[in-house]
């Protein structure tokens, strides 16, 4: 993967990004600040603990809860705050969304027919037969028999359920898919379906995928860029295999070292870095975005950027 | 030297009747726990490795029952024990428990000392006097990295993050001052980096307690961080049991295979990843053959007619596929799996 980003278009430009809930004294701000920029056809990954506000960043893409600063940008246009009706359709259209749990995500009362394809029916006019056509076509594009439209959730296993959910957002041709920890409620064996599902339909389609995940070992394996979210900050963000390989920040450190890897040899003799956010200084010294190697940005101030690139060249 | 065993299960058959079926949850499982080891029961979900651990308390669901087989503990065989009151006598003092979400462990009206004290006070009847009783609850806490102790003790436990409510039930069991430890899933709900700060605790406190762990779980990667054995579960039965070097570099059974070479953390960008295709046997019905067969694409013709038995791999390591068989033919693993193996060749032990 080359780093010329002139060449790769910005499907979805976030801009200083804030998010808060609640207001006056007991306002919380969850996001504080978030730039970054997806390419057409990337997966992009943002990597966090639960309460580090990337669920927030990607329901703030959605749309479902407005920034409170900041902009969100796709193709060029701006899709935060009060936007043209027409633009509003376009972008519900356009990028879609997977949620985590199958389990809590589909109707129980409606068919997989109507799950399936009402996002199609709030969009435009459709006849009954090009609706069936396409809810045919969307459960076979994720592997699914068409006479399943005719059933009901509880019929079916979590990764069918998951294959479900995934065709609810096919059926409306989107460009970005915003993937909420698409795999972690579901078993092992059922996890690398799901995947391979994503990155086949990926290829057919040049799908965008945002993936939001706490697990650094998925992401390894399913993104093409990484944002490692902390309270609310992106702290680091690079090419995957740049970060797997020269992580600087502590805090990425720490997530790369408790990744579980099916090795006994090695994971008795693992070093455990635990992160603590007391080791900056940053009364004196405030951190700032820096680009520390091509496309490889870091949160730090001058100080710990220096130290952390020559601590990393040790390892 | 000769390993001390503490708890024997001799071909346990558990049963649940469910609308008027009858689900063989536990086919005839096998297995000697030794003193002071740390045994890693690992399967997919339904694969019956908690229900199989939930024996050793008597804590099956009303509607499940023990077809056949024995328990044996200390000279008594669990599975005999019917009264509410022989159990008591087990529960916690012998054996303990942690389950998987520690919200719905814990008790949200009673302050976390409360809870902890409540065990000192029953398993522990020669700590007397409430400030003893406070002391050891404090010891605890400390014991299971809880800081500031003396302001924890009186809080709730809605005011601890998941990680550190985990810690807490897991006080909670040591208090019982348990012989072996049952950990269900226990990270599952949790971060990755609290998991492993758990997992680094679970280990620390087994060797300081002289605790016996059964750590249930379906992720292989943390399997290969507690366990020092490993059971590998699949429809109700051990398929294959190991010391975990060699379920890790030397796996015989192709359900071993396929949960090994799933897993995203050997995958490469760009490459597809291992699957198992289809889904678990139902057990409502009556298997036929190697249960895991209808998923095994290299399956053998015996696999669905007869049901293999444990083959001896080592003196250790036992796999339950007829591929063990010398009229067997020569069936490789898969290539991600050579290469976890080369990878300890090249770096040694």
């Amino acid at each position: 993967m080359t780093n010329s980003d002139a060449s790769r278009e910005v499907l979805l430009d976030v801009r200083d990004l804030h998010v808060t809930f609640g207001r006056g004294r007991k306002a919380f701000e969850a996001v504080r600040g978030v730039s970054f920029q997806v390419y057409r056809g990337e997966t992009f990954g943002l990597v966090g603990e639960s309460g580090s506000g990337k669920t927030t960043i990607g329901r703030a893409i959605m749309r479902i809860y407005p920034p409170s600063a900041g902009e969100i940008l796709y193709k060029g246009e701006r899709i935060s705050g009060h936007i043209s009706r027409e633009l509003d359709k376009k972008v519900i259209r356009e990028i879609q969304m997977i949620f985590q749990d199958p389990m809590a995500s589909l109707n129980e009362r409606a068919k997989v027919d109507y799950i399936v394809s009402e996002g199609l029916l709030n969009q435009r006019r459709v006849s009954e037969r090009e609706r069936r056509a396409l809810v045919e076509k969307a459960l076979q594009e994720v592997g699914l028999l068409p006479e399943f439209a005719s059933r009901f959730p509880h019929e079916f296993s979590g990764g069918q359920r998951q294959r479900i959910g995934v065709a609810r957002a096919l059926i409306m041709e989107p460009e970005c898919i915003i993937a909420d920890e698409p795999i972690s409620a579901l078993d092992v064996s059922i996890r690398a379906q799901v995947l391979n599902l994503l990155s086949e339909l990926q290829k057919e389609k040049n799908i965008t995928y945002i993936f939001i995940a706490h697990d650094l070992s998925v992401m390894r394996y399913f993104t093409d860029r990484i944002a490692v979210v902390h309270l609310g900050k992106i702290v680091e963000l690079a090419d995957t295999m740049e970060i797997i390989g020269h992580a600087l920040h502590p805090y990425t450190r720490a997530l790369l070292s408790a990744i579980p890897m099916p090795d006994p040899d090695r994971e008795r003799h693992k070093k455990l870095t635990v992160y603590d956010p007391s080791v900056h200084d940053y009364q004196a010294d405030p951190p700032f975005w820096q680009e520390v190697r091509p496309g490889h940005y870091l949160l730090a101030n001058a100080a710990e950027a220096e130290r952390w690139q020559k601590e990393a060249e040790i390892d | 030297m000769e390993k001390d065993i503490i708890l024997s299960v001799k071909d346990l058959h558990v049963k649940f009747t469910l609308r008027g079926q009858e689900l063989h949850a536990i086919r005839g499982v096998s297995l000697d726990l030794y003193r002071g080891e740390c045994l890693a029961l690992v399967g997919e979900s339904g694969s019956g490795k908690s229900v199989f651990c939930k024996n050793f308390m008597g804590l099956l669901d009303a509607n499940g029952f023990i077809s056949g087989g024995e328990i044996l503990y200390n000279g008594m065989d669990l599975t005999k024990l019917k009264k509410p009151l022989e159990w008591r006598a087990l529960r916690g003092g012998e054996i303990a428990m942690i389950m998987q979400d520690p919200m719905a462990s814990l008790n949200p009206l009673k302050t976390v000392g409360e809870q902890i004290a409540e065990a000192v006070r029953l398993h522990q009847k020669d700590v007397a006097g409430r400030s003893a009783v406070r002391e050891k609850v404090l010891g605890y806490l400390r014991d299971v990295g809880i800081g500031e102790p003396e302001r924890r003790y009186k809080q709730y436990p809605h005011e601890f993050s998941g990680g550190m409510r985990q810690r807490v039930v897991i006080a909670t069991a040591l208090a019982c001052s348990p012989k072996i430890l049952i950990c269900d899933e226990p990270t599952t709900a949790l971060d990755v980096t609290i998991q492993a700060q758990i997992i680094r605790l679970l280990l620390d406190l087994k060797e300081k307690y002289g605790l016996t762990v059964i750590f249930i779980t379906h992720d292989l990667g943390v399997v290969a961080n507690v366990a020092e054995r490993v059971a590998v579960m699949y429809a109700g039965q051990i398929v294959e049991l190991g010391m975990a070097e060699e379920i890790f570099y030397d796996p015989r059974h192709p359900y071993t295979w396929a949960l090994l070479s799933s897993l995203p953390q050997l995958g490469e960008r760009g490459e597809e990843l291992a699957t198992i295709r289809g889904t678990p046997p139902n057990l409502f019905k009556e298997i036929r053959g190697d249960a895991f067969a209808p998923r095994n694409p290299q399956a053998l013709k015996i696999d669905f007619v007869m049901e293999p038995p444990f083959f001896r791999v080592s003196d250790t390591h036992y796999a339950k596929t007829w591929l063990l068989d010398p009229r067997a033919p020569e069936v490789a693993p898969p290539a991600v799996l050579a290469a976890l193996r080369s990878r300890r060749e090249v770096n040694g032990p």
